[in-house]
């Protein structure tokens, strides 16, 4: 039922001068868990409340359901709503925070406590009913926030980085029990994070944002593997990005030169891409994805023979490793290629644990690249603002 | 894919020993003598060994005189040999009036300020600006001005009741043109202390409880009422001292009808010290527990937040209510408080050359300002006098307040301050007439007998009226500035004056003139204690009250388009220092 879509909305703030959301178009299923993801002042709040009705859209409309918003007040969109800072009421006691939905829509006391005593339940808070929010931490504040948003038992939940001023340890726990809470209750909700990877672990799917207009939307794993942008796919993961220009670009494959006359490597395109012959492009590799291999003729188990036939698909580039540094279970490498790119991968520290600093290697490039045109302005693409 | 990191080159210039340190500048190496603990001693000491002779001698000399003139103050007051207790029964009478003017004018400030502050805070609009700037009009506007131009518009037949065809004013000078005037009077102070709550209230509660289904005015009631109690108490209270004791519009509106400020003023008038003295008291003792009061209660108070009733409340927060409200709102502010407070300036442009309805130049400005009495000339000389007063008085306070607003939020002395920071307010609520009364009784022939009523005395006590108004601007600003970066000036070694200079003063500076000029504006506007201490200088305000004692009213008109053009100029300077900051 509450299908969410948004035609063509724009918000601007003072009088034209600050534009908040540019003309977006957005169309969210019905109990999908969707991220919301971009940089700070990109409008990821605004566009929420927009939805929800605390601030009015200057130009678009909204429907939920079908039906059209822009009559309704937010207190009649019933879009539960947990702010970024909580907005705990600071004169209620926790029950009476939870309560308060049920309170202004006129239930009985009866169902009330029943109701309100659930929805503390569900986020373990059933013992603090009557503490008041100063005396709570900073976990049960966001939860008195979430389980205030429930008990009044919308259908659409809106969370503004709830977990952001959570440490990262409880940040990580918690995430997980929220999915399992959305899930139970049949929510279709819309969260903000600043946080990649929360992003892409919990979420159904995430939306990009960039100065007020949705840059991308979909799978997390398209996200990751197909991203539309360099500005999304640098936003999402660590990324090489090498430049270079193109020439045989034909309808699935291309030939892409690291530099004229240097290195050179076959790499596949997908169908309909736009790439013409002869210009110049950037290409993407993940750092996990990027190999590196041992030339020196010692480290290798007597009898192995240097073989680049069995990986014949592999572009490689030699390189002379720069710096190894150990974190943890993966360890990182950057690496000055023979071209003077400089590149970084990562790969577990077991294997490879024979590479260090100073040694000559070859750097293996695959042939699924990420493909971009040019951007106009590279650094503004590559900048996380 | 950013660059990794480098180490400095070995021989960076950061590791360099050859590198010796200066002699220090003159001006850092004064400072650094200065900043010795000693010095800051005595300049604390200076500046609280002021602070005392300017408000605490004052006080003390007037509770003084009441203790031991309580003889003469009890014959007079209440057992006098002709009269009886007549004194002690218009005592009574003016301070119930007084209270009983102040309460009324204060619900209904109230009552129509609450949806114009929400609409100045809460709404997006065009002209949101103007209306803010015209609400604060009124305050632009001197008192005796105020009460001047309210007189005009509601009580002579020059006014409203001119476009009625009347003979007679709508209303004559007594009770109700008083409540009316202090309702003009006070309702800018209290839509910009509800608007300052307002703002600082963060809107995301009214948000968080849209979004659980609260109706508008659910929310304001549940929400952010309670959270906005306790401003609204400090403003209501402080609406009500004002009223209590305002004396220069009411002067001029009060016609036979006395309230206690007067009363002060005409029992000095008529040598009455002791009585004076004890009225003074009463009113000020008054003034000091209601600032206890909000200092100490306003905390504690409960708002009732019972059960909602969905179906009214629901009702209540419709369209229609709400833009009655809002307009109801705009409305009464525009004829109660807009017009009558700025209707001088029609006036005087009417009147100006000829008598706009027989065409004589009978009664109009130029002929009462060029009349033999030569009004002209006292007008310039007042303006000179106002002018020099409020300029040295703003100065002095400046010089002084400066330290006290770093005493008051630096030092740790406990109680002590807490008392100091107290007494700083007791001007900004104490009546007027009372103040001046007793600043006359500490400074003048009956006291240390320093200074004769006129220049000087005017000045002294319009340091101490216009102290809190700028000590408290910085003081506001000092705490919002982040101590760290003044420890991180001292750590890169700044000596704390250095670190004043650099660091602290500059964060102050729009503060400090926002102070300078609030405090400026008052002085030109003040009128209760200066009539109480003028002797024989006249400033613009008092002209204005004579005058219309005289019945020169274009002559009083015209002094009162030269007074609010003088202060609305300093309001906008005001305004434009805010935005800057
Ligand atoms: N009430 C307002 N008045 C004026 N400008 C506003 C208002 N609310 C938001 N903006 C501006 O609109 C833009 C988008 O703001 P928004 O709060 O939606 O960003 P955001 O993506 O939520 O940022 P963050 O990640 O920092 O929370 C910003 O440039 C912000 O300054
Ligand atoms: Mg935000």
């Amino acid at each position: 039922m509450p299908k969410i879509e948004l035609l063509h909305v724009s918000k601007t703030f003072d009088e034209g001068k600050v534009v908040a959301n540019d003309d977006v178009t957005l169309s969210i299923e019905d109990g999908a868990f969707v991220f919301l993801l971009g940089p700070s002042g990109c409008g990821k709040t605004t566009l929420l409340k927009l939805i929800s009705g605390l601030e009015t859209p200057t130009s678009g409309t909204i429907l939920v359901g079908g039906i059209d918003l822009s009559k309704l007040n937010p207190e009649e969109r019933s879009i539960g709503f947990v702010f970024q800072h909580f907005e705990i009421f600071p004169a209620m006691t926790v029950f009476e925070n939870v309560a308060y939905g049920l309170v202004v829509r006129g239930y009985d006391d009866e169902t009330i406590e029943k109701i309100a005593e659930e929805a503390l339940r569900l986020v373990s808070l059933e013992g603090r009913m009557l503490a008041y929010p100063k005396e709570l931490s900073t976990p049960e504040l966001q939860k008195v926030g979430l389980a205030r948003a429930i008990a009044t038992r919308s259908k659409i939940l809106f969370l503004d980085e709830p977990l952001g001023k959570l440490d990262p340890k409880i940040r990580k726990v918690f995430r997980h029990e929220l999915r399992r809470l959305i899930k139970s209750l049949g929510l279709t909700a819309i969260q903000v994070t600043h946080d990649q990877e929360e992003a892409m672990a919990i979420g159904d799917q995430i939306i990009v944002m960039r100065q007020g207009k949705i840059l991308q939307h979909g799978k997390p794993e398209d996200l990751y593997y197909r991203p539309g942008s360099i500005f999304v796919a640098n936003f999402f993961g660590e990324t090489n990005f090498l430049e270079g220009f193109v020439s045989g670009v034909g309808p699935d494959s291309c030939v892409f030169h690291l530099h004229l006359g240097g290195p050179k490597f076959e790499i596949k395109l997908q169908h309909g891409h736009q790439l013409k012959n002869h210009v110049q492009a950037i290409i993407g590799y993940r750092i996990e994805d990027v190999e590196l291999i041992q030339t020196k003729q010692e480290e290798r188990e007597p009898g192995e023979e240097l073989d680049l036939e069995e990986k014949p698909r592999l572009n490689t580039v030699k390189g002379r490793v720069r710096e190894a540094i150990f974190i943890g279970p993966m360890k990182r490498f950057i690496i000055d290629l023979e071209n003077g790119d400089e590149i970084q991968a990562k790969h577990s520290s077991k294997f490879l644990i024979d590479i260090r600093e100073g040694d000559e290697i070859l750097v293996g490039f695959h042939e699924n690249p990420m493909v971009f045109e040019y951007p106009k302005d590279i650094r503004a693409e590559l900048s996380k603002a | 894919m950013e660059a990794p990191t480098t180490d400095p080159p070995a021989r960076s210039e950061l590791s360099r020993q050859d590198i010796k340190p200066p002699r220090l500048g003159l001006q850092l190496r004064l400072e650094k003598y200065f900043s010795k603990d000693k010095f800051r001693i005595a300049l604390d000491t200076g500046t609280i060994g002021f602070f005392l002779f300017l408000i605490i001698g004052p006080l003390v000399s007037l509770v003084g005189t009441v203790i031991f003139s309580w003889n003469g103050i009890y014959t007079s007051v209440f057992d006098d040999p002709i009269t009886g207790n007549v004194q002690w029964q218009i005592m009574g009478t003016v301070l119930g009036r007084s209270f009983e003017i102040a309460a009324i004018a204060t619900g209904i400030d109230l009552v129509i300020g609450l949806p114009m502050a929400f609409i100045l805070t809460r709404y997006e609009f065009r002209g949101k600006k103007l209306l803010d700037t015209l609400v604060d009009l009124p305050m632009a506007v001197p008192t005796s001005a105020l009460g001047f131009s309210l007189y005009l518009f509601w009580g002579s037949n020059m006014g409203i009741s001119g476009l009625f065809g009347l003979e007679q004013g709508f209303l004559s000078p007594g009770p109700i043109l008083i409540t009316f005037t202090h309702v003009a009077f006070t309702y800018p102070f209290i839509v910009r202390n509800l608007k300052v709550i307002f703002q600082e209230q963060s809107k995301l509660y009214e948000d968080a409880a849209k979004t659980l289904g609260a109706p508008g005015f659910t929310v304001f009631r549940t929400v952010t009422a309670p959270l906005a109690k306790e401003g609204i108490i400090a403003g209501t209270i402080l609406a009500f001292t004002r009223s209590l004791g305002e004396t220069g519009a009411t002067i001029i509106v009060a016609g036979i009808f006395e309230t206690a400020p007067m009363y002060v003023v005409a029992l000095k008038d008529s040598l009455n010290f002791p009585s004076a003295a004890f009225l003074s008291m009463i009113l000020i003792l008054v003034s000091l527990v209601a600032l206890m009061f909000l200092r100490i209660f306003s905390r504690r108070i409960g708002f009732p937040v019972s059960k909602v009733v969905p179906k009214v409340e629901r009702a209540l927060s419709t369209r229609p209510v709400r833009v009655a409200r809002n307009s109801i709102g705009m409305v009464l502010f525009i004829i109660i408080v807009l017009i009558p407070a700025m209707y001088t300036i029609p006036y005087v442009i009417e009147w100006f050359a000829v008598n706009p309805f027989t065409g004589s130049t009978n009664n109009t400005v130029l002929e009462s300002l060029f009349a033999p009495d030569n009004k002209w000339a006292w007008l310039w000389v007042s303006t000179g006098n106002s002018l020099a007063i409020a300029g040295i008085s703003t100065g002095i306070c400046l010089l002084f307040g400066l330290p006290m607003a770093m005493i008051l939020v630096k030092r740790k002395w406990g109680k002590m301050k807490e008392l100091l920071d107290a007494l700083i307010d007791v001007p900004l609520i104490a009546p007027t007439a009372a103040l001046g009364f007793a600043m006359y009784l500490f400074w003048g022939p009956f006291g240390l007998n320093v200074f004769q009523p006129g220049f000087w005395l005017i000045i002294m006590v319009h340091v101490a009226m216009c102290f809190p108004y700028i000590v408290r601007p910085i003081i506001a600003i000092i705490e919002k500035t982040d101590p760290e970066l003044e420890s991180a000036a001292r750590t890169l070694g700044a000596s704390s004056l250095t670190t004043f200079r650099t660091i602290t003063l500059p964060k102050m500076k729009p503060g400090i003139i926002a102070g300078m000029i609030m405090s400026f504006t008052r002085s030109m506007g003040e009128t209760g204690a200066t009539i109480v201490v003028s002797g024989l200088i006249r400033t613009v305000p008092l002209l204005i009250v004579d005058w219309v004692e005289t019945r020169d009213l274009a002559a009083a008109g015209f002094a009162s388009v030269l007074l609010i053009a003088f202060s609305f100029i300093v309001l906008l300077l005001l305004r434009k220092t805010m935005e800057h900051s």
